[in-house]
């Protein structure tokens, strides 16, 4: 089947089966930003936006993806290295894996115009696993990221 | 391994139904968040994300929650936040996290009858009914004591306004994991409704003890801890990988009892 999306402000254009996954279709065709952790919607490491809301690319079947508009962290690449700077900071930088989609869920949260109180951003993070950290530099480093660009 | 043939987004709701019964093999997909962790063979995976299911709609007397509507929907909407003090919008609050709430829908929820869904036992305690294309209307109870396939479209939940207190606690061993027990209560006109799930069976309403705590004239601390009880007394609760019959008694009865206390204010 033939499936029509936008990714990253492109109109793209995939062949895909039946039983694909967007996560694998992206993949791919070299999107390795988006990274396959447990893929059994637990982990959160494949998360992108669709139609602007994060979504668990593991979990999306490449048909039912047609006509939808996808961002990945190329698309947010200027507000990712700013979030970066701050994970730096506050040493939420470990082996990385998990930050994209942390990154990501910080984009939301400031474009929501979520408060950025310690229980919010907990709330978005929840669900995206990180195995070196304790969360708590991520968490600092998001408040921090969030009201600095208030 | 999950295994489909063919694909076929509906453009109506006469196409997919006669699509859904024509071939025992066809499936609808709701949210199709844990469609991977299925084994199944699917000859036509019928899709209903372009028929407007996704909408949430208030009258005077109803909320009216479309299948398609996205647990996130749920979590966030603001007169599904005031229902029951909010009991089905914290119930989806617990699964997982955002980008997995902004997929899963609650017509999955209530279409699969899962026996760890959270949102089956907060909605147990509500007032409500669910539309079908081919039923028609029909209670929740009814449903999930249905046998068989579910030939049929979910299309809507209609959950009654009521003004009542609700308590909702989802047990687990870590805040992602699936429940070890699911304990909600609603305290409406005067009347107590308490259901159990992931016990590890499908919610249940916990019907003996509601009608002793219902026939109580005064409910003070012998009567929340006679119903709780009661509770551990009439519902079955079995062993699973999770945690045991003994355990989930145990917790059974400590949480129906705080439950009660809570909705009463005490």
């Amino acid at each position: 089947m033939t499936i029509k999306i936008v990714l990253n402000g492109r109109p793209r254009t995939f062949q895909v089966s039946p039983n694909e996954y967007l996560l694998d279709t992206l993949r791919n065709h070299h999107i390795y930003s988006v990274r396959k952790g447990c893929d059994t919607s637990n982990c959160g490491i494949c998360t992108i936006l669709m139609d602007g809301n994060p979504v668990l690319s593991c979990s999306i079947l490449s048909v039912r993806a047609d006509g939808h508009t996808f961002t990945t962290v190329e698309g947010i690449a200027e507000e990712a290295d700013q979030i970066s700077d701050f994970f730096g900071d506050e040493g939420a930088d470990q082996c990385g894996f998990c930050n994209i989609g942390m990154a990501l869920l910080a984009h939301t949260i400031k474009r929501d115009g979520i408060e950025p109180t310690d229980e919010n951003i907990r709330h978005y993070l929840a669900g995206n696993l990180c195995r070196c950290s304790g969360y708590q530099a991520q968490v600092k480093a998001i408040k921090r990221y969030v009201e600095a660009k208030r | 391994m999950l295994n489909i043939k063919q694909y076929h987004r509906a453009t109506t709701l006469d196409e997919a139904y006669a699509m859904l019964t024509s071939q025992p093999a066809n499936a609808v997909i709701g949210g199709g968040a844990w469609m991977k962790s299925t084994k199944v063979n699917i000859d036509t995976l019928i899709d209903l994300c372009d028929l407007k299911l996704d909408r949430i709609s208030e009258t005077t007397t109803e909320i009216i929650i479309g299948a398609m509507s996205t647990l996130r929907m749920i979590e966030t909407h603001p007169a599904v936040q005031k229902l029951a003090d909010g009991i089905l919008s914290k119930a989806a609050s617990l699964i997982l996290g955002v980008p997995f709430r902004h997929l899963a829908t609650i017509g999955g929820s209530v279409m699969g009858r899962y026996a760890f869904s959270d949102m089956i036992t907060a909605l147990s305690v509500l007032d409500v009914t669910l539309d079908f294309h081919h039923a028609g209307n029909m209670s929740l109870q009814e449903h999930m004591t249905r046998r068989g396939k579910m030939n049929d479209i979910l299309l809507a939940i209609r959950v009654n306004k009521q003004t009542g207190k609700g308590y909702f606690k989802k047990v687990s061993n870590t805040v992602l994991d699936f429940a070890i027990l699911n304990i909600a209560v609603h305290h409406v006109d005067g009347r107590f409704w308490i259901a159990l799930g992931a016990r590890p069976g499908a919610s249940i309403l916990a019907e003996e003890a509601m009608k002793l705590i219902n026939t109580t004239k005064q409910v003070d601390e012998a009567a929340i801890e006679a119903t709780a009880s009661k509770v551990v007394e009439t519902v079955s609760f079995g062993s699973s990988h999770l945690a045991s019959a003994d355990y989930r008694q145990a917790l059974a009865k400590t949480y129906v009892s705080r439950g009660i206390k809570e909705v009463l204010s005490l």
